[in-house]
């Protein structure tokens, strides 16, 4: 019996130190960072790409020490792009895997289904890779990256109508938080800025895989571009769809679609379709870039170089780049107001980071257009800062 | 608008002759031993990744990648019957269910492993670009896979109703005491039944994963199939065809007239609306048991 | 040793010595053993459950003999899968006919000649088969489940001698036939056996099974207990108060 209180007393002693030590996630030796991926289901190239970009960074840096002597450890679950397998994966890497924080988290419905459970555990959402307005105006422990879908499609409709002086503009979009955002804000910047609407709206659902009847619904619409908030497989399909009923618009999309599975897929029927870049072609120079390329060959050896996993990688390299800076004494709240201190920085590829202000969490809003010619993605415009760009 | 209309109707036809292909294996296997083999669809996604591995991988000729994928998905149908079925067989028909559910969850995660989970186009003979007859607009992909599918579909017409060993496939569906009285040996027929399902699953494979690429989850397009053959009436080989090409039909329509969503669940309310009305299906008859 | 028929020299085409056989734990035949000589009409007599259509299915080979040995023309076929069976000259009409309802009457006929591969040969058997019953020339097309009863006893029959038996078990065939069928029946059974066939009959008519056999043996809950001359067994007490309704 005195034996039994012992251990109690013990027990208690102990989980009284547990709880006085740092936040989760973090010791002495050791940062674990958390990820709900979709690595087997229907944009499981994004999912598998994005942890392999943040793995080679991490491992770099675990290489040379840690950041400020902590290895970063990532656990990445499947969600398969599925809201709720994203929840439980959540609530597994919360509570029983006691993450630091959520890293890259995938997907917008997916990242918008854990979004409130993040918030109720007071984990940071750091840079989850949806570029939904959500991110940017949800409060501090969501932080977005990069320019938004909205703010991409503003891009778009001002680039068709001002650049192509094309009127007649349809939406394909997906039928859910990440096709609705840049739908919704192109409709919205066509009525304020151009006085125009969207001359058809046809929705798909996640991991449709037929599309002949949206064909149908665009080429009756007689629209002369279609905007098409999309992930890789739709765009491809789509295109041969419409071009099997001998209807040939200019397609075009967010960043998303920027990726080369999309014309792995769709061959020349995906010739002379454009995207939006808010990050540099894996291929371009400059510093960080080569470093990203040789962390790849090293850490990744099996993956070649593609959008999917630079966005993984810069992402990372940022949050090193706020771990570096908050120091010795990390805790989630070191780590985003060391995140917030980023202004104007520039990791080695020309392109700016900064924090946006109290309402806005975004990291970067450069964007560019860019199209397929021969089988590639090239670059056709220059950056520009692109403006915001509401839904409503 | 007849125009759009009819271009609707040969692509959702062109999707429907695969639900049908898949379908045929869903009631073949189950005329002749009872059980509803959920690694179906399965079939289809292997022989996606078969044929892509012998025409990227090794660079074989399209024509002799078609056969040999064929006459392998026939062979893995064999040994999944021998291997997952067969040592069951006198289990419930609910276990060995269970047992091809759990064959289909290996199946998937082995070409998920080995394959990778990203989607991979699959090369195809048929050009997908547009052919105009009348006022009638569609792709060679389109007129190639519904050409093949009726091909093979009166095959097997023929050879269940001309040779020797269709006659004894379709005794043994209906008495397996009279078939082994007569000399047939069941086990024999049941491993060919799983060869031809198998078989057909392949054909299928080979046709759609061009069109809506190649993953390890392609094999998820069998509960499509699966509700085709329900709504064709389970157990009837023509209602198989039927069903699978109507859903693909109205699929399409529902598509074109409403939105994604309605197209989503239009299987489903469809399948609902026949089986309230006709409970055995499009047609499926009473079954005919002996006692 | 097997009772009966052997000592009235003809040759023994099927000898079962000591058959058991068990369905889970209830055991159906508890030792039977009878002989059935070649060229004769033998009738398996007895109550419902006293194991009759089991004896054939053991012949067969549709239930395994866990016990005990069935030999046919010398050979032991106990043990042997059904298919095989049928391949060494014996064809089982069961109960209950299990025709292939689906089926057409020319498929079924077809699939009682699987067993043997000369087309020439099983063409002439069905040319013999459609003159026995020119009924079925007549239906051909017709799919068997349509038939009525006694078409489809026929059927049954006409595809058993498809497979051009040397022996031919046939289980109650009489069964659910209206008065007159029954009577064609038997008039095709004695027919079978005029054309060179052995037949082992199981009835429940015991009157009109032993006018036409030549032997008759007795199954009571698995064993033989009576067996001879259907003529003695006729006069037989027993079999007049058991199986004849007679007092």
């Amino acid at each position: 019996m005195k034996r039994l209180l012992t251990i109690v007393g013990l027990l208690v002693l102990l989980g009284g130190v547990a709880v006085c030590a740092a936040e989760d996630g973090v010791t002495d030796k050791e940062v674990v960072i958390g990820a709900g991926l979709d690595l087997t289901g229907a944009v499981a190239n994004w999912g598998v790409n994005i942890k392999a970009g943040m793995d080679a960074v991490f491992s770099r840096v675990n290489a040379a020490g840690g950041v400020h002597g902590r290895k970063i450890r990532l656990i990445a679950y499947d969600h398969v792009y599925q809201p709720p397998k994203a929840v439980t994966n959540a609530k597994r890497l919360v509570e029983r895997d006691k993450i630091f924080v959520m890293m890259g988290h995938l997907g917008t419905p997916t990242t918008k289904a854990v979004m409130d459970y993040l918030q109720d555990k007071q984990v940071p959402n750091i840079f989850p890779a949806t570029l939904a307005s959500i991110w940017t105006n949800s409060g501090k422990y969501h932080v977005g990256d990069l320019a938004t879908y909205a703010d991409q499609t503003g891009l778009i409709v001002d680039y068709l109508v001002k650049e192509r002086k094309i009127r007649k503009i349809a939406s394909f979009y997906q039928d859910d938080e990440y096709g609705l955002d840049g739908h919704l804000a192109g409709k919205a910047r066509l009525k304020h800025t151009h006085d125009l609407a969207y001359v058809a709206e046809v929705d798909y659902k996640r991991a449709d895989i037929d599309f002949s009847s949206q064909a149908a619904k665009l080429k009756e619409s007689g629209a002369d571009a279609v905007i098409v908030q999309a992930v890789y497989r739709e765009p491809p399909r789509l295109a041969e769809q419409c071009h099997a009923i001998g209807y040939n618009p200019v397609f075009i999309g967010p960043s998303p679609i920027v990726v080369a599975k999309t014309i792995e897929l769709g061959g020349k029927h995906v010739e002379g379709l454009m995207g939006v870049e808010v990050y540099p072609l894996p291929t371009d120079p400059g510093a960080f870039l080569d470093q990203y390329r040789a962390d790849m060959a090293k850490y990744a050896p099996s993956l070649p170089i593609d959008t999917t996993n630079l966005y993984g990688y810069q992402k990372a390299a940022v949050f090193v780049e706020a771990m570096q800076r908050a120091g010795r004494n990390l805790t989630r709240d070191s780590v985003l107001k060391a995140i917030e201190s980023i202004k104007d920085w520039d990791p080695g590829w020309g392109l700016k980071y900064g924090y946006g202000g109290d309402n806005r969490r975004g990291m970067s809003n450069a964007g560019r257009l860019v199209t397929v010619k021969d089988g590639k993605w090239i670059k056709v415009g220059d950056w520009m800062e692109l403006k915001e760009v509401g839904r409503k | 608008m007849t125009e759009i209309l009819s271009s609707q109707v040969v692509s959702g036809l062109a999707t429907g002759c695969v639900y049908a292909l898949i379908a045929l294996g869903f009631v073949l296997i189950f005329k002749a031993t009872d059980v509803v083999n959920f690694a179906q669809g399965e079939f289809v996604m292997v022989s996606g990744f078969i044929s892509y591995t012998l025409l990227i991988g090794l660079g074989i000729h399209y024509g002799l990648v078609l056969l040999a994928t064929i006459v392998l998905s026939g062979v893995m149908g064999v040994v999944l019957e021998r291997v997952v079925v067969r040592p069951i067989m006198d289990a419930p028909i609910f276990s060995i269910v269970i047992a091809t559910i759990g064959a289909s969850i290996v199946l998937r995660s082995s070409a998920g492993i080995l394959y990778g989970y990203d989607v991979l186009p699959l090369p195809t003979i048929f050009s997908k670009d547009p052919i105009r007859v009348g006022f009638v607009q569609f792709t060679a992909m389109d007129a190639g896979v519904i050409g093949f599918s009726l091909v093979i579909m009166v095959a097997l017409y023929l050879f269940f109703k001309l040779t020797r060993t269709g006659t004894a496939m379709r005794a043994t569906a209906q008495s397996q005491t009279a078939a082994r009285l007569m000399g047939v040996s069941v086990t024999r027929i049941f491993s060919l039944t799983w060869a031809i399902s198998a078989a057909i699953g392949g054909v299928a494979g080979v046709l759609i994963a061009p069109i809506i690429y190649l993953d390890p989850n392609l094999g998820f397009i069998g509960v499509k199939a699966f509700a085709g053959a329900i709504l064709g009436g389970f157990g009837s080989i023509p209602g198989a065809i039927v069903g699978g090409m109507l859903l693909g039909v109205i699929e399409n329509l529902s598509g074109y007239f409403f939105n994604a969503g309605i197209k989503q669940v239009s299987t489903y309310i469809l399948l609902i609306l026949v089986l309230v009305i006709r409970p055995a299906g499009l047609f499926g008859a009473a079954p005919i048991r002996k006692v | 040793m097997p009772v009966g028929a052997e000592s009235n020299g003809r040759s023994p085409l099927l000898v079962l010595d000591g058959v058991e056989t068990f369905y889970g734990a209830i055991q159906a035949l508890k030792g039977v053993s009878f002989t059935v000589p070649e060229g004769s009409i033998v009738t398996l007599l007895g109550a419902n459950g006293a194991g009759k259509s089991t004896t054939l299915k053991c012949i067969s080979g549709l239930v395994p003999a866990a016990r005990g040995t069935v030999s046919f023309r010398g050979q032991r076929i106990d043990g042997l899968p059904c298919e095989t069976i049928v391949r060494r000259g014996i064809s089982h009409v069961p109960e209950g006919r299990e025709l292939f309802p689906e089926l057409t009457v020319l498929e079924n006929l077809a699939m009682g000649a699987y067993a043997r591969s000369d087309k020439r040969a099983i063409h002439a058997t069905l040319e013999r088969v459609n003159a026995c019953f020119p009924i079925l020339a007549e239906r051909r097309t017709q799919l068997a489940g349509t038939l009525s009863g006694g078409e489809q006893q026929m059927l049954a029959i006409g595809r058993a001698l498809m497979a051009e038996p040397a022996l031919m078990l046939l289980d109650e065939p009489s069964l659910g036939l209206a008065p007159m069928l029954v009577e064609e029946i038997f008039a095709i059974i004695r027919g079978i056996h005029a054309g060179g066939t052995t037949v082992l009959l199981v009835e429940q008519n015991a009157n009109k099974a032993l006018s036409i056999a030549d032997y008759g043996y007795v199954l009571e809950t698995g064993t033989i207990v009576l067996a001879g001359d259907s003529q003695q067994l006729l006069k037989d007490d027993r079999v007049r108060r058991s199986y004849l309704g007679q007092r």
